[in-house]
């Protein structure tokens, strides 16, 4: 094989600089085999070694699979769709049909082997339908197939997704086992991806801390008094709160503080709120309100925004860059901005983005 | 794992913005280039950058293109 590297480079007059999108893929990295003329025949289901090693074999053995098939072999037809799904020339749902339809002539591990596709899509589907609606129950149906024993293959990209989604709904709900169950699984099955080793850390540290809370809660219950911001500040620093019950329990949290806990607890209520609106707006809340709410809270809000939170807020602060069309409006909330987080911040990109438009609007 | 994707949805945004760039723009496009080519891996695998060479070659030699997509102008 010839290795080639595209690389997109946004330069102006650089020669195939969009072959990806012409190609017809969706985002990078991706990886291809082509033939010398430049047309796509493969293409890994996953962007992972084990991926890519599995369509290097398929494309090996598919000429072979294929004269067998077309010779009238019933095996090799049902090895052919596997091959096929492999190269990314039919989808997943295809492939279990196709193999269902012949399934007399398939043996017990290609039937298997089909359950599984279908079952990694499920869930890859399962992860998109999440993100197109925030109430969909992903997460659920995802715990729910953990506890049937229905387990993606692992290292695949459904993998990835699988134990992240029950993560992230284990850390929401302060369930500690089903955080110790995710770090395992995520140890186990995505043991090359560093990534996931660190979040199955992180999933650890979060169960230790949400021990550390449930002693607190039960000294609570046995009659020790002011332990309700020690609690709450615990929850909030694990990230393991929502914003309502927060809010719910500050007040009382507050009374009973030090006075680094009051600052504390005062920050975190800040800091949640951002991220609950950046939730919002990234799933079904109204983005243009969103966009004045967060810059009224990073101008004006005491205390400030912790500056660790501005990298979040990028898209939307460009979003509402490109919807104006005073430039007073951009300078003065890159001044406001500028002023409270200075050059120096994560911010200074996006501030010189907003002086830079209000530049370009005063020209034309 | 929301939060993990804001930084790749700016730079596409980023990217079909349509913005003209300046000289300057493409100065900095070009440098971020010249890095991404001075990573050890693209000498490394021996990975060919000129899409027509690699063609060819592949035309010559019977053989197929192994293709990576990559970009330079985000990380």
């Amino acid at each position: 094989m010839v290795p080639y590297l595209n690389i997109a480079t946004h330069l102006e007059g650089v020669p195939y600089d969009r072959l990806l999108q012409e190609k017809g893929f969706g985002g990078y990295p991706s990886l291809a085999f082509m033939d010398a003329e430049g047309n796509v025949i493969g293409k890994p289901n996953d962007r992972t070694v084990a991926s890519f090693a599995s369509s290097r074999d398929a494309l090996m053995s598919i000429d072979s699979v294929r004269a067998k098939a077309e010779s009238g072999d019933k095996n090799a037809q049902v090895e052919l769709l596997f091959l096929e799904f492999t190269l990314g020339n039919i989808k997943a749902e295809e492939l279990t049909q196709a193999v269902e339809a012949l399934a007399v002539h398939a043996s017990a591990k290609q039937l298997a082997r089909a359950k599984q596709v279908g079952l990694d899509a499920r869930i890859y589907d399962l992860y998109v339908a999440s993100f197109n609606d925030p109430n969909s129950g992903s997460s659920e149906k995802m715990i729910a197939m953990l506890q049937a024993g229905e387990l993606p293959t692992p290292g695949s990209r459904s993998c990835s997704v699988f134990w992240s989604s029950i993560g992230a709904q284990a850390q929401k709900s302060g369930d500690t086992a089903l955080l110790r169950r995710v770090s395992k699984g995520m140890r186990a099955d995505l043991a090359s991806d560093k990534q996931s080793q660190e979040m199955a850390t992180n999933y650890e540290r979060i169960a230790t801390g949400l021990d550390e809370r449930d002693t607190l809660v039960e000294r609570q219950d046995s009659g020790e008094a002011n332990l309700d911001a020690k609690i709450l500040l615990l929850e909030a620093r694990l990230d393991a709160v929502s914003l309502t019950s927060f809010r719910e329990r500050l007040a009382a949290a507050l009374v009973v503080a030090s006075a680094n806990e009051q600052i504390e607890l005062l920050q975190a209520d800040i800091d949640l709120e951002v991220n609950t609106l950046m939730v919002s707006y990234w799933s079904d809340g109204d983005k243009e309100a969103i966009q004045v709410q967060l810059f009224t809270l990073f101008e004006n809000h005491e205390p400030a925004p912790s500056e660790s939170l501005l990298g979040l807020i990028s898209y939307p602060i460009y979003n509402f860059t490109r919807s104006v069309t005073d430039p007073k409006v951009l300078d003065d909330h890159a001044a406001a901005m500028n002023k409270r987080y200075g050059p120096e911040s994560g911010i200074n990109k996006l501030i010189k983005t907003m002086t830079d438009a209000a530049s370009a609007l005063r020209e034309a | 794992m929301k939060k993990l994707l804001l930084i790749p949805m700016l730079a596409a945004v980023l990217a079909g913005s349509g913005f003209s760039q300046s000289t300057d723009e493409q100065a900095e496009l070009q440098a971020k280039y010249d890095k991404k080519v001075a990573k050890e891996f693209v000498s490394y695998g021996n990975w060919m950058l000129d899409y027509d060479a690699a063609r060819a070659k592949a035309k010559a030699e019977g053989k197929l293109l192994f293709t990576y997509f990559s970009r330079s102008y985000s990380p």
